[in-house]
């Protein structure tokens, strides 16, 4: 079988991906792609820790799911905000939405 | 040491996950780094079968697939005409990669210091889906934060369709 | 040596039977729809098309084969490349879990028709990777409103989906099938009826065929396509058709359950296609019968008739069922009258709500028209 740190590290490694991406891109939809990374980076150590070290192979995948719904509604919050400043300052990149800025 | 089909498998579908996901913060264009992202979820999802866990594979592509990427899609169209996206000049750029780098690598470490076991405590669970929606629903369970949930979600889609609405 | 024989029985079923029976579903068609236009269809084309041309696609198959493949200019040359494999894997991957007969099975995985679902956002997948790469406006087009309408008429299928797993009990496509002591349909008449229509939009039928439209956006998302990559659509368009007939026909019509098959088992796969082919040709009648909705007919008619009507059998079908199961109705067979009863209801309010409006629209018209003479 596979050892569970092999999983702990993919994970990492797709945290990592998408924290460099919130980080470097500019556009509203990269970024709230790579925050999709992140979450399923949680995901895969919520349900690897469930499957490894769980007795009863549920709890994790109960949290899994509710990151799930987290997910959705990040994205459609996120996507509706996106058109929303599209509509009215035409850009969707994240620093030129500078408006609040002194 | 030898490999198993289980680490054969394993070590290709993370290569795989991992290079998408690399590509995807790269690409240049967002469609392709929406397909890309897919390709993640799809990895992502083939890791959960290995695993034994094959609703939450299931749920997965369900949702990310057929929602997710779906109204990013969407969004896109709506506001087409910008899917170019400008690379930000060079230094932030490598700030980025050493950030992500050393988490990367201050991650690894400490995962690496614990003894994990490498063997699953119990089988795959088999058929267990009953339990698992028992579970979501019971008061014992997690009853209160599944309506919170709905509750949430709801909220979200109101909001969000008011947000985005036509003025 | 008894589990590679297996692996190479469900590749045969993987690969062989979808693609040859769209080969003769293409002519089943081509002869139903020219029928209802009076008219012979492929008849013959050579002396080697065979009795009636039923060898009629499998020239046209061979002469798309030989066409040139054009790829064009300012296309996104990977994208464009790829959407026809995605399109034809996500058809073919569903025949893995349609279960022919009790043991002829690719597998039955735990989470069974739950697969199938999560197989069609990756159809409208290879739809929007079509139409974006081809930069086309028509492919755009068409593209647009494959979105707009397979995400819509996703949820009234999922919703109807939901009752005969409810029913069941499980997820798996066999156990839906041995639950099914008289089949769904008999006990939910309007839930079959919603997965129906539903199912013909998921597959773009007419009246659901605006993401082609072939009389004003030339055929929608694969406009640019060429060649076999156009067959590629083609095909997996018709293996779609008869895939989600036979899933119908699982779920509703009691699939390879019918008389004497428990004696002979080799009769299973033979219903579960003869309801299937059935279900086809409604769809074909459609097809030849119907006209073209305009798309923000067909929204509305999902969102104000079918969604919440697929939601109110949910609700109702759950708690009459339950009060059945109280009341000691506990086999599928003694709680058929009661769930029939309350598909009876529903129905009649719907008709008697329909009527409402529809009337009221009237009188609104009728206001509009005698206006003039009014003032």
């Amino acid at each position: 079988m596979v050892p569970l740190s092999w999983y702990l590290i993919l994970a990492a490694a797709l945290f990592s991906i998408g924290l460099y991406g919130l980080l470097a891109r500019r556009n509203l939809v990269m970024l709230l792609m790579s925050l999709e990374l992140l979450l399923n980076a949680v995901n895969i150590n919520l349900i690897a820790f469930s499957r490894y070290l769980e007795e009863g192979q549920v709890v994790g995948r109960v949290f899994a799911l509710f990151v799930y719904v987290i997910a959705a509604a990040e994205t459609a919050l996120g996507l509706a905000i996106m058109i929303a400043v599209w509509r009215t300052r035409q850009t969707v990149a994240v620093d030129e939405i500078d408006t609040l800025k002194g | 040491m030898t490999l198993g089909f289980g680490q054969i498998a394993f070590l290709v579908i993370a290569a795989l996950t991992v290079a998408a996901a690399l590509a995807m913060v790269l690409a240049r264009h967002i469609f392709h780094a929406i397909l890309l992202m897919i390709a993640v979820f799809v990895g992502v999802a083939a890791l959960y079968v290995l695993l034994g866990v094959s609703f939450m594979a299931g749920m997965q592509l369900f949702i990310y697939v057929g929602g997710v990427s779906v109204l990013a899609v969407l969004a896109i169209m709506v506001t087409r005409g910008f899917m170019g996206d400008r690379p930000r000049p060079a230094r932030s750029t490598y700030g980025a990669a050493v950030v992500a780098a050393s988490v990367f690598g201050g991650l690894t470490w400490l995962i690496l210091q614990v003894p994990w076991p490498s063997e699953p405590l119990v089988p795959a669970p088999q058929n267990d889906l009953a339990v698992l929606g028992q579970v979501l629903v019971s008061r014992a369970g997690y009853a209160v934060p599944f309506e919170l949930a709905s509750l949430l979600l709801f909220v979200v889609l109101l909001g969000a369709l008011y947000i985005a609405r036509e003025r | 040596m008894e589990i590679y024989l297996r692996y190479i029985l469900n590749s045969l079923i993987l690969l062989i039977i979808p693609f040859a029976s769209a080969l003769i579903l293409i002519w089943v068609a081509r002869k139903v729809i020219a029928r209802i236009q009076d008219r012979l269809g492929p008849n013959s084309s050579g002396s080697w098309a065979g009795p009636y041309a039923i060898f009629q696609t499998l020239a046209d198959a061979v002469k798309i084969l030989t066409k040139e493949l054009i790829i064009p200019e300012g296309a996104d040359r990977v994208v464009f490349l790829a959407a026809p494999a995605v399109v034809v894997a996500a058809a073919l991957l569903v025949w893995l879990v349609i279960p022919f007969g009790p043991t002829l099975q690719g597998m039955d995985p735990d989470i069974g028709i739950f697969y199938v679902v999560v197989l069609t956002p990756f159809t409208l997948f290879s739809m929007i990777m079509a139409g974006w790469s081809s930069r086309n406006k028509y492919a755009s087009l068409g593209t647009f409103r494959a979105v707009a309408q397979m995400v819509s008429y996703e949820i009234p299928q999922f919703l109807s989906l939901l009752l005969p797993i409810m029913l069941t009990g499980s997820l798996s496509l066999q156990r839906l099938v041995l639950a099914q002591q008289l089949p769904f349909a008999l006990v939910l008449p309007i839930p079959a009826l919603i997965y129906f229509l539903a199912m013909t939009a998921e597959v773009g039928r007419l009246p659901f065929e605006q993401a082609e439209a072939d009389a004003e956006i030339v055929a929608g998302y694969f406009t640019e396509y060429s060649g076999m990559m156009f067959g590629a659509f083609y095909l997996a368009e018709f293996i779609n058709n008869f895939s989600a007939s036979l899933i119908f026909a699982t779920l509703f019509l009691g699939g390879w359950r019918g008389p004497w098959v428990e004696q002979v088992p080799a009769l299973g796969p033979v219903w579960l296609v003869l309801k299937g082919f059935l279900v086809f040709l409604v769809l074909m009648l459609f097809w030849g019968a119907m006209p073209r909705l305009r798309i923000d007919h067909i929204l509305n008619f999902n969102w104000k008739l079918l969604t919440p009507l697929a939601l109110a059998m949910l609700i109702v079908i759950a708690w009459v069922n339950r009060l059945a199961f109280d009341l000691g109705a506990t086999t599928l067979a003694a709680r058929a009258p009661w769930l029939l009863l309350a598909n009876l209801g529903v129905g009649i309010v719907t008709w008697g709500i329909l009527r409402l409006v529809d009337r009221r629209a009237k009188r609104r018209r009728d206001a509009q028209r005698f206006e003039p003479f009014l003032e």
